[in-house]
């Protein structure tokens, strides 16, 4: 039976490698909005000081 | 000074790192809580549980399969609340937690697939069968897969939204038909262990209690899944808020000049 091994260690292979990419990538992607709300709330900002300057 | 409310608001809806020190801690409490009951379980599922005297050493497997199943219909159970709270009071908190669910639960119910053909090839000599377990949980996923699927590809999230709650609140009945497929046709998957189809003392004490522990490390292990996705989902629509504000404050410019 311990010639099994080999589908045991498959099994919770697969399972963590799925999690963790599955994290990886939503932390990625977490990270990747949080730059670009942060350029879109600068963009915003500047617009809203650049009138203001002008007068 | 005159605060600008809506370019405050996405950052205030955005991720749990964004929400303060509270937050945080909670966050890196769950994350580490969880390391250790994953850890301890690795230990309970190699270590500690004896090997099944008929099925050797491959039925280990069992230990991470049954729970992964369980929290897939923990998850779509989610995503059915979600989608009828979301349907009566359209509220969009319960949507997100849906949608969120729903791709979590896809994940999970990716891996109870996986993980039972790998399980059936030497114990029942094919990685496949038609059996009536395997049948609908293939179904499960092909529905939760479809209830993505139409929110990616619909013409506007609203829309999107409101189709899939249909589909996950219908989805769900699939979930009971799973469970007690095996009870219902004659069926070569092995009964359930828990719940309510489940014969007492089917399990040995030491195989019951590694069993439960799982159940519980799995589900905080969905937990955190779920607390990021629901972050992400609450960045997504922070920026798709700051992106509408921004069009609109460029056509106002325009508009004043």
């Amino acid at each position: 039976m311990n010639d099994n091994l080999s589908y045991l260690f498959a099994a919770y292979t697969v399972i963590w490698l799925a999690f963790f990419a599955y994290l990886f990538f939503v932390s990625r992607r977490q990270r990747e909005l949080e730059r670009e709300l942060r350029a879109v709330q600068r963009t915003l900002e500047e617009s809203k000081r650049r009138p203001a300057d002008g007068r | 000074m005159e605060r600008t409310g809506p370019s405050r608001a996405p950052w205030r809806a955005s991720s749990g790192t964004a929400t303060g020190a509270r937050g945080w801690m909670w966050r890196e409490g769950l994350l580490v809580l969880t390391g250790l009951m994953v850890l301890a379980d690795l230990y309970l599922v190699f270590m500690w549980v004896p090997t099944d005297a008929t099925l050797g050493i491959v039925q280990r497997i069992f230990y991470f399969h049954v729970p992964l199943a369980w929290v897939a219909f923990l998850a779509f159970f989610l995503v059915f609340l979600g989608s009828v709270i979301h349907l009566v009071r359209g509220s969009r908190r319960w949507d997100r937690l849906a949608q969120s669910a729903a791709e979590v639960g896809v994940l999970f119910t990716t891996l109870v697939l996986v993980t039972g053909a790998i399980w059936a090839r030497p114990v029942w000599g094919v990685w496949w069968t038609w059996d009536p377990r395997l049948t609908t949980t293939l179904i499960l996923w092909f529905i939760y897969a479809g209830y993505l699927m139409v929110r990616a590809y619909s013409p506007s999230p609203a829309q999107g939204a409101r189709y899939a709650a249909a589909l996950g609140i219908v989805g769900f009945v699939d979930v009971p038909i799973v469970y007690f497929s095996v009870q219902w046709w004659r069926a070569i998957h092995p009964a359930p262990v828990v719940g309510p189809a489940s014969e007492p003392g089917s399990l040995a004490p030491a195989m019951l209690i590694t069993l439960v522990f799982s159940l519980v490390t799995f589900t905080l292990f969905f937990v955190v899944l779920l607390k990021e996705r629901l972050a992400l989902k609450a960045t997504e629509e922070a920026l798709g808020e700051a992106r509408e504000l921004a069009r609109r404050s460029t056509t106002d410019t325009r508009s004043s000049r």
